[in-house]
């Protein structure tokens, strides 16, 4: 018996994982469904934080309400195994009816358009047609994705020019701070507004320590929440930047356009906001735990969890997390982010607004085409993209909904999103090399290790010098790709003229569009920054958004005319 | 043996991943192969494309010069040439030629960075199309890749640029209900600027937003970059104050979460100031 189990161990091995394997899976498809279910829906989702898998539990029971002879069947999957296991579903032919797809789900882009293609269902007819479950409401006539806050921008897929999801949330960024703590150190019964104020409450939190005579860190952090910071906090500060370098006058500064800025002297790394951004950022990381770079995400959360961090930052996928972690313990609160007050001495001048935030909706599920009730999935999804349904979903998770005239969980109120304001205008990376310097620099000098004259000092030159080079190649990467825009557009123009007339008219006007902006005038822009490079120095050249002397005469002239 | 079952089974999984057809016939399978070439499945496109192509189908000829020539990787250059050549013999009056003609000068003028062609012939590809098909489609894209070539080549002159605007002046002047309007007040806007002449390009911003198509299914396409285009155009181009705050209003009331909503404020309050400043220094009445 022990010689047959040594010489067959691997064997047997093998053979007990398949065994328990099918056992698992049988198991799991067989779970135990209500008397009276003819059809079972299941849904899969990447989303383990706290009151996800109960806001889904709830809304397939108040579904059921509706439709008792629907089942809705969750299944939650870890964000780190999500992409090989829905690869395996989707080729295996046995995918959950509903799956959630999008960032996050460590899919890549590319790969996404083709799992689209093959194995989900296009919704475009369906999203432009009012949702039943928003009758009564002030949308009952509205068209689906007109229903949404984004207009459900998101869930259109350029490349194939269909929607394939429908979002049910929306996402937003801010500081959670803890009451408790803040009003003990700083005695400050309200969030600081101002950046000034936010210094001075750190200054203040650094000063104490804890019961185990730990001083108090005024702002936990890691590498994840440094981007954030500076996203919302520091680089919008260069915004300004936007009037001296959009050569092309689209409203923002690209990588290109700075560089070209830059190269002709137009603009250099000395430019004030430039500077204020890289200051703001220092002080800033002077309130971070030390080694917060070498931290991760959970770290800093742990920290704050155990009341030895004031503030943190992070988005409202944490909320609900963060908020059960501090219940009954101390008592969380949400502020926004302490941009400088006008008359602040350092960079009173460089805040021209608030920071933009785009509505945005995500949190997207699809319908495969293995479903085998793709109308009921769809209905489910209807559901939970209803005004009331959405407005449901999200309060029991603690999220933002996507849908107009819903309301905002009371923790979140401090997440309505800013829809006019400045935004950052300094990308100073252009390819490989000068990725790779800047990162190795911004590393050093978020670590205290350089200043920005240092850091100014080792990138400029390099930048400029080798920026020439990467700049070419920046352009030529944009030609190698007109092969991939010309095999879609043949596609989808032999898609046009196969169709019936009524459904051709509109796919030419697409096929068009696309021609127009992917091939037709993709070198224009290039062409432009080019010739501008061309011209050599111009540092005193007016700029983009500058009056010229003759519009200046030409205005003139009107007024006195009118005068 | 073994390599015979790994073959066999390839030959399978190979036969296995073409899309079935119960039609035989060459439009079925035309169709069938366009399908598995949108999505990315080359081989089985070609293999349906090759079946209906033995019948001599100008369509089927296109549609596998088209994946031997767009397909990445190993794309077959000289196959997709003698095949589109094969498909404008077959039917030189038809779609399929004036598509096939249009690849034809594609192919050339888009070769890898370090390999293009010089300018010349790739301009001449284009104009072969716009003479045989200067009313179809193909032909006029082919005109419009023409100008947008030689008004972005390197080096373009003055000189070039006018006479690319003449051109296109003339294709709209003899295709005024062309649907590439807005593409082409698009490239004269653009000749224009290069030109330095403001009113003009102001009108032809203006003509390229009026004359653009709706997509009416797709939420990304609105006209809020060209109403900003055309108050930025306005406000500093020409300094037309009255046009720039018409379509920085629109701009404002039609799309109120853009993120240039905030600039279009700010732009408003410059022409304002402006205005003030300049009245101040006027002589009293």
């Amino acid at each position: 018996m022990m010689r047959f189990l040594k010489k067959n161990f691997p064997l047997l091995v093998v053979g007990i994982t398949f065994t328990w394997s099918a056992v698992t899976i049988l198991t799991a498809r067989r779970q135990p469904v209500p008397p009276g279910t003819e059809i079972v829906i299941r849904l899969a989702h990447w989303q383990l934080e706290a009151g996800v898998r109960e806001a889904f539990d709830h809304m397939a029971k108040e579904y059921r309400r509706l439709h008792p002879h629907v089942q809705i069947v969750q299944t939650a999957i870890p964000e780190g195994a999500y992409s090989q296991w829905v690869t395996t579903q989707l080729i295996g032919g046995n995918a959950p009816d509903i799956l959630e797809i999008g960032n996050g789900g460590g899919i890549p882009y590319n790969v996404m358009l083709g799992y689209f293609s093959r194995y989900f269902l296009s919704l475009t007819s369906q999203v432009n047609q009012p949702n039943p479950y928003n009758a009564g409401t002030e949308l009952a006539d509205v068209p689906w994705n007109q229903t949404y806050k984004d207009s459900m921008r998101n869930s259109y897929v350029d490349e194939l020019q269909e929607y394939m999801v429908v979002p049910l949330a929306q996402f937003g960024v801010r500081i959670f701070y803890n009451k408790d703590l803040l009003r003990k150190l700083t005695g400050r019964d309200t969030p600081p507004k101002t950046f000034s104020e936010f210094m001075a409450a750190c200054e203040t939190i650094k000063q104490h320590t804890d019961p185990r005579g730990q001083q108090y860190i005024p702002v936990a952090a890691s590498a994840y929440h440094l981007a954030m910071w500076d996203g919302f906090l520091c680089e919008p500060l260069t915004f300004p930047a936007v009037r001296r370098a959009d050569f092309n006058r689209d409203g923002g500064v690209g990588n290109d356009e700075l560089f070209v800025a830059m190269r002709t002297g137009r603009l250099d790394f000395d430019y004030p906001p430039f500077r204020a951004r890289f200051q703001i950022l220092r002080r800033l990381t002077e309130q971070f735990q030390s080694g917060f770079t070498g931290l991760g995400r959970d770290e800093a959360v742990f920290m704050f969890a155990q009341q030895r961090a004031v503030f943190i930052t992070t988005g409202t996928w944490d909320a609900n997390s963060l908020d059960e972690q501090a219940r009954g313990t101390f008592e969380l609160g949400v502020m926004d982010f302490p941009i400088p007050a006008p008359d602040d001495p350092d960079f009173g001048e460089f805040v021209e607004g608030r920071v933009y935030e785009r509505p945005s909706a995500n949190f997207n599920f699809g319908i495969t085409r293995t479903s085998a009730h793709p109308e009921v999935a769809l209905d489910f999804l209807r559901f939970l993209g209803s005004q009331a349904g959405n407005d449901e979903l999200n309060r029991i998770i603690g999220w933002i909904p996507a849908i107009r005239g819903t309301s905002l969980p009371p923790l979140l109120a401090s997440f309505a999103p800013n829809l006019e304001g400045i935004y950052g205008a300094m990308q100073f990376q252009l390819g490989g090399e000068t990725i790779i310097k800047a990162q190795q620099l911004f590393a050093l000098f978020n670590v205290g290790l350089i200043n920005y004259d240092q850091f100014i000092a080792e990138y400029a030159p390099f930048y400029l010098d080798r920026g020439v080079r990467e700049f070419a190649e920046l352009i030529r990467n944009r030609q190698r790709s007109v092969a991939l825009d010309d095999q879609f557009l043949a596609g989808f123009r032999a898609r046009a003229m196969a169709a019936p007339p009524a459904a051709a008219e509109n796919l030419w006007v697409k096929y068009r569009q696309l021609t127009a902006s992917r091939l037709l005038f993709r070198d224009l822009g290039n062409a432009r920054l080019q010739r501008t490079l061309d011209a050599g120095p111009a540092p005193d050249a007016p700029a983009p958004y500058d009056f010229p002397p003759d519009v200046i005469a030409r205005v003139r002239a009107k007024l006195e005319a009118s005068h | 043996m073994k390599w015979l079952l790994v073959w066999l089974a390839g030959l399978a999984f190979l036969a296995g991943s073409v899309t079935a057809t119960e039609d035989d016939s060459p439009a079925a399978l035309v169709r069938a192969g366009w399908d598995n070439y949108r999505l990315g499945e080359f081989n089985s496109a070609i293999l349906l494309f090759e079946r209906a192509a033995e019948l001599n189908d100008p369509a089927a000829l296109y549609a596998l010069a088209t994946a031997w020539n767009l397909r990445r990787p190993r794309e077959d250059r000289v196959k997709a040439t003698a095949l589109y050549r094969q498909a404008i013999a077959l039917a030189p009056q038809s779609d399929w030629a004036a598509w096939s003609l249009l690849a034809l000068a594609r192919m050339n003028a888009t070769l890898p960075p370090g390999k293009e062609p010089p300018l010349a012939e790739r301009l001449a590809g284009y104009q072969a199309v716009v003479e045989r098909f200067s009313r179809h489609p193909a032909g006029q894209e082919a005109f419009l890749f023409q100008q947008a070539t030689r008004l972005t080549a390197p080096g373009t002159t003055s000189a070039e640029a006018e006479a690319v605007l003449a051109q296109l002046h003339l294709f709209l002047r003899d295709r005024p209900t062309t649907s590439y309007q807005s593409a082409t007040w698009c490239l004269v806007a653009y000749a224009c600027e290069m030109l330095g002449r403001k009113q003009e390009l102001l009108a032809a911003v203006i003509a390229e937003s009026e004359t653009t198509e709706v997509d009416v299914d797709n939420p990304r396409v609105d006209l809020s970059w060209r109403y900003w285009r055309i108050a930025t155009v306005a406000q500093f181009e020409v300094g037309d104050f009255t046009v720039a705050r018409t379509y920085y209003r629109k701009l404002i009331a039609e799309y109120p979460t853009e993120q240039r909503v905030f600039l279009a404020k700010q732009q408003l309050q410059r022409m304002d100031k402006l205005e003030e400043q300049l009245r101040r220094e006027l002589p009293p009445r």
